[in-house]
């Protein structure tokens, strides 16, 4: 029987409680220079202000991302986050919003009740299209060589994939993508489908399936709904190495070139919501997660990274191509 | 009023060409289905006799249900405001020309009037879910989203019904103050105001069963309560969860569908007219006996608990759901209000220009079209199979009286069960066996309305006058041979008509199925959702109101003819 973990946390009051909580804990747990030492030693060659920062940000900074897995396992990562986010900018508190599905971010981040949101590629172009002066803070490690992975059912009698054009085999069977809105697990696989001849309206056996997540797209191929699925390769990864894939149900057939993906993306306006600086102080703690601190091994496992580096709005450039060309974007 | 064979011959073989037209459009061949997903969804089936009771699970449901009740008690009392105020504008009674006019000035009334209708019909041939992602636009993951996206179409379809109930209410009165000099909202105020106060209040009550499936519906979006904890727990395919929130909904529909059922029974013998109520026929209302008399006084007594009982939810929800209405006239949401509009207007065809439109306006009716046909005739065989049988004349009779009653309760709870799930999971429920496309939404769209027609085929054929059945009964005639010959030809006036009316609220419904229906226009509103395309929503929206509107004009020519 699985945990309800999720539900009984997802009251966002209750996450703030537990996240302050939880902050107080790790405040009284570690001296601040300490942490700063122990990243020296680790050889870590940021320049990190850890610690040093004094407390002249007040407010609540809204969290979220796009649910692109469990939500049991955002609210894991997300909480470990917000309380990180807490002992490096003083003054804050960070509150973790989940939302329904990956619109439901846009929209929210449209509307400002969203601060500070971790969006896919298509996503967090859509987001910039509408508060145009949004601030890409930073990327994972891996979101700057980011790929999409094809799986498939063993008995689908899919031979491994080498090259784009390979992925011609993928007509004919029946395939899902996760969200409609999601970067890896529909607008790059259905871009590079494409590309090998391969038109989801027409070519598929029935119509493309919308999984909703990543996680479900690995679930429904497992159990044989559908035959051969497209999703983001971190995640993909992840499972292969906690073993929780059935490895006798669900195969990797084709990996994709690479792409820009993930990033924070702030809203313009929080210098004057939150303390002048502020978005520089944030976007440097999220800089500052490498494994050296408390806790921050976990996060950035949990984030699928080894750390998190700056990017740049025009790497999101392909991506808003691509989106205009399968009609994502208008 | 009978018409004429012909007139029936003629819209039968109308219905018949039409259906066979839509399953030829949509397409039936076994290559819909897919035969691999049959252990994802039996699993789910079988997941309902282990439905998830921990303590967490049971308290988070709880918690579900209270939000749910509390978006739908809200979402009907705004519903019956608005409905309340607007009612009296659109009842043609307001409209009618007096002896004094001349014939130009009655012309230009009759005209205003059927503008005013015409543009009262539009917020309500919008579904609920569509308004929800709208406002989600403006006010963002906000209670307000859900109570404004229920209280806006509900509120249009009460205006209406409203409407129509001051239009058929007595006259006299209005005419003798009229003619005294009243003016015409004085006049209607004082004159009809009281004597269809019980009929409105039964209206309300039907609304509030239709709000409650609406808010579950309306969770899907993320607004909270047991259709939001559904959604989270299909995206994890945990089904004994989703079989506890699903019985939740049922204990909760089902007390609601109860209570709307004692009021309207009691308030009068001939009660449904659609999806949307007939009110108790003013020619009917009999004389009053000593025994109506009392039954009259109980009825009073109910619906003035019943009254007392909604409006004192009110603050209760109000808190539960810490809802605030000041962001209604917040500065920053007026800008974002305007903004949106400016986004969606002025409108502009999608990437497949018109002709794209047209070919899912084309699917959106056959799916349509398929969806009522099923739905009607399999919730008539579900009405017919839980209907409850008249009184037992003969031992035998009483005999398998006892032996159906354990059938058809189970008939019942299946029918409450199938119009509890709201149609998006049905359809994602349908997506695990039939490929994405028109059928899995036509499946779910007909598994949900099944459980709703059911309901309403069965109060129908209980309200029918029992004597010929009995007479049947009496020469030893069979139970299916008299539902054949007496009870549904009695009923089937009705019968039609309720069909008439949810194939409007099916197309509507059509939108919702879109996530999984890779046709019609609920795929393609969908699509311009998810490319953020505003203005492309607007004419699919346009499209679909169009084809509501068009939709409701049929369906009162077929009730007129056939009624």
């Amino acid at each position: 029987m699985p945990t309800n973990v999720q539900r009984r946390f997802l009251s966002t009051k209750r996450i703030l409680a537990i996240t302050l909580l939880a902050a107080a804990a790790t405040a009284c747990g570690s001296d601040p220079k300490e942490k700063a030492e122990s990243a020296t030693t680790t050889g870590s060659n940021s320049t990190t202000t850890k610690g040093d920062a004094t407390p002249t940000f007040t407010g609540t900074l809204k969290v979220s991302a796009i649910p692109d897995q469990d939500p049991e396992k955002l609210l894991r990562t997300y909480g470990r986050f917000a309380t990180y986010i807490e002992t490096q900018v003083p003054g804050i508190k960070v509150e973790y919003v989940p939302v329904s599905d990956y619109q439901a971010s846009v929209s929210s981040f449209r509307t400002g009740d969203l601060d500070l949101v971790w969006f896919g590629g298509l996503t967090g172009v859509q987001a910039r299209n509408e508060i145009p002066g949004a601030l890409t803070l930073a990327q994972r490690d891996i979101d700057a060589k980011f790929t999409s992975v094809f799986v498939a059912s063993p008995d689908a009698g899919l031979d491994p994939i080498t090259d784009v054009a390979g992925l011609k085999t993928v007509g004919g069977h029946s395939f899902t993508f996760g969200s409609e809105s999601s970067t890896s697990g529909r607008v790059m696989p259905q871009y590079f489908l494409g590309k090998a001849g391969v038109d989801v309206n027409s070519d598929l056996k029935g119509k493309a399936g919308f999984s909703g997540s990543h996680d479900k797209t690995i679930e429904l191929v497992t159990a044989g709904t559908f035959e051969v699925g497209a999703l983001n390769s971190s995640v993909w990864d992840k499972a292969v190495v906690a073993g929780t894939i059935d490895r006798t149900k669900i195969v990797e057939v084709f990996r994709t070139p690479t792409f820009f993906d993930y990033h924070w993306l702030a809203q313009p306006s929080l210098d004057a919501k939150f303390g002048a600086g502020f978005t520089e102080a944030m976007k440097q703690a999220i800089l500052d997660l490498d494994g050296s601190g408390d806790g921050e091994a976990e996060i950035l496992e949990l984030f699928g990274a080894k750390k998190f580096i700056p990017t740049f709005p025009e790497n999101y450039s392909q991506i808003e191509e691509i989106g205009k060309e399968i009609g994502v974007i208008r | 009023m009978r018409s004429s064979n012909r007139t029936r011959r003629r819209w039968f073989f109308g219905i018949a060409a039409v259906t066979i037209w839509s399953l030829s459009r949509i397409g039936i061949t076994g290559s819909h289905f897919n035969e691999r997903g049959w252990p994802n969804f039996w699993k789910f089936w079988s997941a309902a006799a282990r439905p998830a009771i921990t303590a967490d699970f049971s308290a988070i449901t709880l918690r579900a249900a209270a939000t749910t009740l509390s978006y739908a008690v809200i979402g009907t009392v705004l519903s019956t405001i608005i409905g309340l105020l607007s009612a009296p504008l659109l009842a043609r009674r307001l409209w009618e020309q007096t002896n004094r006019q001349s014939r130009g000035h009655a012309a230009m009334r009759a005209t205003a009037f059927r503008a005013v209708r015409t543009i009262a019909a539009i917020p309500r041939s919008v579904h609920e879910i569509v308004w929800a992602l709208l406002f989600v636009q403006v006010f963002g993951p906000d209670p307000i989203v859900a109570i404004l996206a229920i209280g806006i179409p509900f509120g249009a379809v009460s205006a209406a019904v409203f409407a129509d109930t001051i239009d058929d209410a007595a006259t006299h009165a209005h005419d003798n103050l009229r003619a005294a000099g009243a003016p015409r909202l004085a006049a209607l105020t004082y004159s009809i105001g009281p004597t269809v106060v019980a009929d409105i209040t039964g209206y309300v009550f039907y609304r509030f069963e239709c709000a409650i499936r609406t808010a579950a519906i309306l969770g899907v979006i993320g607004a909270g309560g047991l259709g939001y904890q559904m959604q989270l727990s299909f995206q994890t395919l945990r089904y004994s969860e989703m079989w506890t929130l699903i019985y939740a909904l049922v204990v909760i529909a089902g007390c609601a569908d109860m209570w709307s059922s004692a009021i309207r029974r009691r308030q009068s013998k001939s009660v449904v007219r659609c999806g949307e109520l007939r009110f108790p026929d003013i020619s009917r209302r009999v004389v009053a006996t000593p025994a109506i008399a009392q039954s009259q006084r109980r009825f009073d007594l109910l619906l003035r608990r019943s009254l007392l009982a909604l409006v004192a939810a009110v603050p209760l929800a109000w808190w539960w759901i810490d809802l605030n209405p000041t962001v209604l006239w917040n500065p920053r949401r007026r800008s974002l209000m305007s903004e949106l509009l400016g986004d969606m207007f002025p409108p502009r065809y999608g990437p497949g220009g018109f002709p794209s439109l047209w070919s899912a306006a084309v699917d959106t009716f056959a799916m349509s079209v398929i969806a009522i046909i099923a739905s009607v005739a399999f919730g008539l065989l579900y009405a017919t199979v839980g209907m409850r049988p008249i009184a037992a004349a003969t031992p035998a009779a009483r005999a398998a009286r006892v032996r159906n009653s354990a059938f058809r309760f189970a008939t019942r709870i299946v029918m409450l069960v199938s119009r509890a799930i709201p149609p998006q999971v049905w359809a994602f429920l349908a997506a695990l066996i039939l490929f994405p496309g028109a059928w899995p939404g036509i499946a779910a769209l007909a598994a949900y309305n099944t459980g709703i027609m059911a309901r309403l085929f069965g109060e129908t054929l209980e309200d029918v006058d029992p004597r010929t059945d009995e007479s049947l009964l009496a020469q030893g005639t069979r139970s299916p041979a008299r539902l054949l010959y007496a009870t549904i030809p009695a009923a089937s006036a009705r019968i039609v008509s309720l069909s008439a009316y949810r194939w409007e609220v099916i197309m509507r419904e059509t939108v919702i199925v879109g996530v999984v229906g890779a046709a019609g226009l609920g795929r393609l509103i969908q699509d311009d959702l998810v490319a953020r395309d505003f203005a492309a929503v607007t004419s699919t929206i346009a499209a679909l109101v169009v084809m509501t509107i068009a939709a409701s004009t049929i369906s009162k020519r077929l009730r007129h003819a056939l009624g």
